[in-house]
């Protein structure tokens, strides 16, 4: 069985990133930032590889896991909608703010660089998924360097995708214990949910970082059902047709242990994202590749 | 939201009337902070070119903002800062 859910919600797309994917982070922050914390080696060697004296934006920084690379020498602004996972990156000393991808606050041609790692696969049109890569290459200086990063459609490592199902709802399993207990959360209604929740994988859900170090936390609250797959989640892929979508993002189990949130991607196929940033005639293709899963390019902005 | 950021800012609210006036943003009712950094000569000569410097001297008073508020002169729109995190969405009718 195939874990993620095809996307068939007849919503604006506005409504779908709201509910899909900015109101998720908001619930799952402190678990999901608990599982990012080792920087990807490309986008490690991009920043590595920025002058000293360069500012630039980090357009989805979430928790800032980039954004401590190179203090003192290089200036990350960080932006993210989610407040929830910006609190996490304030308290770290990062200087963040809450915004949207596709209106950016900042000042046209300033910035060195700008970093869009895992944002624009949760953009659910093309037409917003090229307004976010434009909005990068306006903040950009002529010479400026943009690197984007978005989930592969192809990664094989633990997640098989329908190659043919592009759009799709991703389950992140948190246990109830996990969740951000400081903020009291008003009383919801009981969702119609059928059935037993099968065994689920202790595994990192992302699959991101394979090295685990020991202090983070144990892999028992890492949980990823792409491979046993919820009854429940079945059932709420053939309801979603039918009945309010609200109902499958906060789904419950029915033994109330843990709780599946769904989050909107749009995987990118192979070559994808090559298209995207091209015919910009101001922007030329550095460098595009895969790496950890992900399909990712450079893009310079050229002198004019 | 450190000064620094602040210099980066403008107020994009589509058809904010007047584009010389929506830069820099001003502050108010701010509670500030002053944080210690180390001192990198290389990043600041490199850094200073990319600061609009009218807009940095007039804004100089203040380090970290925790609390206040950015309000477009232009077109009034109040950018809130709340725990140092400046909210800048905007509402759809200025999209």
């Amino acid at each position: 069985m195939k874990s993620p859910i095809p996307d068939q919600l007849a919503l604006p797309n506005e409504t779908k990133e709201e509910q899909y994917v900015h109101q998720i982070y908001d619930e799952i922050s402190t678990h999901f930032s608990n599982t990012r914390y080792k920087p990807w080696p490309v986008v490690e060697d991009f920043i590595n590889s920025l002058e000293v004296g360069s500012i630039g934006a980090d357009v989805g920084c979430g928790n800032g896991k980039y954004m401590g690379l190179r203090k003192g020498e290089i200036y990350f602004s960080g932006s993210d909608y989610s407040g929830g996972l910006l609190e996490i990156a304030t308290s770290r000393g990062h200087d963040c703010m809450i915004s949207d991808c596709l209106y950016l606050p900042y000042r046209s041609s300033l910035l060195d660089f700008a970093i869009s790692i895992a944002v624009i696969h949760h953009l659910s049109s093309y037409e917003r998924r090229r307004k976010a890569i434009l909005e990068l290459e306006r903040i950009i200086k002529p010479g400026g360097k943009i690197l984007v990063f978005v989930w592969a459609l192809e990664q094989s490592s633990k997640r098989n995708f329908d190659p043919n199902l592009q759009d799709v709802l991703v389950p992140w399993v948190m246990k109830n214990n996990q969740k951000k207990s400081q903020k009291p959360k008003p009383p919801k209604s009981k969702k119609p949910s059928k059935s037993h929740t099968s065994h689920l994988e202790s595994t990192n859900l992302e699959n991101l970082d394979s090295n685990k170090p020991s202090n983070i936390s144990n892999s028992s609250q890492y949980v990823n059902i792409d491979t046993h797959i919820s009854e429940t989640a079945q059932y709420t892929a053939e309801n979603t047709q039918d009945n309010p979508p609200e109902s499958v993002k906060d789904l419950e189990t029915d033994d109330d242990s843990e709780k599946v949130y769904y989050r909107y991607y749009h995987l990118f196929k192979q070559g994808e994202l090559v298209d995207l940033v091209q015919n910009i005639p101001s922007l030329e293709i550095i460098q595009s590749g895969y790496d950890k899963d992900n399909w990712f390019v450079v893009l310079k902005k050229l002198e004019t | 939201m450190r000064l620094l950021t602040h210099n980066m800012l403008k107020c994009h609210v589509k058809n904010c009337p007047d584009q010389s006036k929506n830069f820099p943003l001003r502050i108010q009712e701010a509670q500030i902070e002053q944080i210690e950094t180390e001192l990198n000569p290389e990043f600041i000569n490199r850094m200073l070119p990319r600061l609009e410097w009218d807009a940095l001297v007039s804004t100089a008073k203040s380090i970290d903002i925790k609390e206040g508020k950015m309000i477009c002169e232009s077109c009034g729109h109040i950018y809130p800062i709340k725990n140092s995190v400046p909210n800048m969405l905007l509402a759809e009718h200025e999209i």
